[in-house]
């Protein structure tokens, strides 16, 4: 065989060879494209994908109503700190939001008047909060803790006025139901006496 | 004393905000605007017993209101 009939064929396969890759190649951007294109417009077609929101979120999105405050104006002038405090530890307190609620909406009247002891309703009430979890009026080993837990002011001393709320949250129940019968607190005492040495 | 938007405010929830006044005239002058516009509304008055002297008005909470009258009346005030 001559040295042309040898190298012909193997010439002819490379450039077959060569010629398919290079039609591959030309190919395959041209399907991407097609591909993309067909997903972003599946994807535009398709029911929007759920977002991730909170549980408050989604229902504050659900009303589609105004949206509601409550303002709770403490006197600046009067260095009522620990009673500051306090209404900012409700308000970022969702369990006490919780009881409030409950407080103030329970068969449409607060539950202090339907005969119920309220200090089993309050989690801030000054029992719980002077150590006494369960609002009995005395102090409990190792309460303090608990009732810091329950959003209450964590402090040791014994109760003082079992059953009275703070000042703060007194005035936003109270607001809210417009019948509460409890007497608010002192304000800031205990946390006065925790601080002084 | 119970405000239409109770039923909401049950369902829904409603911020709480903590601002500051300055003085007891500020905080009559709240209530009274509280109930120019039928806000439920309440004032504290200190018993007395420790830091504060007797009958001294102290936290003023209004609402559950809606937002858009109440930032009429606080809008000015500034955060706690």
């Amino acid at each position: 065989m001559s040295w042309w009939g040898l190298t012909a064929p193997i010439a002819l396969v490379a450039f077959y060879l060569f010629q398919r890759q290079q039609r591959s190649r030309e190919q395959r951007p041209a399907a991407t494209a097609a591909t993309q294109s067909t997903n972003a417009a599946a994807a535009a077609t398709a029911a929007p994908a759920p977002v991730r929101a909170s549980k408050s979120a989604s229902k504050r999105k659900a009303y589609k109503g105004e949206q509601l405050k409550m303002i709770l104006v403490v006197r600046n002038d009067l260095g009522m700190g620990a009673c500051s405090r306090r209404g900012m530890r409700e308000r970022r307190g969702s369990s006490i939001v919780a009881r409030l609620r409950l407080t103030a909406f329970v068969r449409g009247v607060c539950v202090y008047r339907q005969g119920q002891d309220v200090r089993s309703v309050l989690p801030c009430s000054r029992g719980r909060a002077a150590g006494d979890p369960h609002g009995e009026g005395r102090a409990v080993p190792g309460g303090a803790r608990h009732a810091g837990a329950l959003g209450g002011t964590p402090t040791a001393r014994p109760a003082a006025v079992p059953g009275s709320i703070g000042a703060s949250t007194h005035a936003l129940c109270a607001s809210a139901c417009g019948t509460c019968l409890l007497p608010p607190s002192p304000c800031g005492r205990s946390m006065a006496r925790r601080r002084s040495p | 004393m119970f405000a239409p938007s109770f039923p909401v405010w049950q369902e829904h929830g409603a911020k709480k905000i903590a601002v500051k006044a300055q003085s007891e005239e500020e905080l009559d002058a709240l209530e009274s605007a509280a109930q120019e516009h039928g806000l439920v509304h309440y004032l504290v008055v200190d018993a007395g017993h420790t830091q504060v002297a007797p009958d001294t008005k102290t936290v003023l909470a209004i609402g559950p209101a809606p937002a858009s009258i109440l930032d009429k009346i606080t809008g000015h005030l500034k955060l706690m």
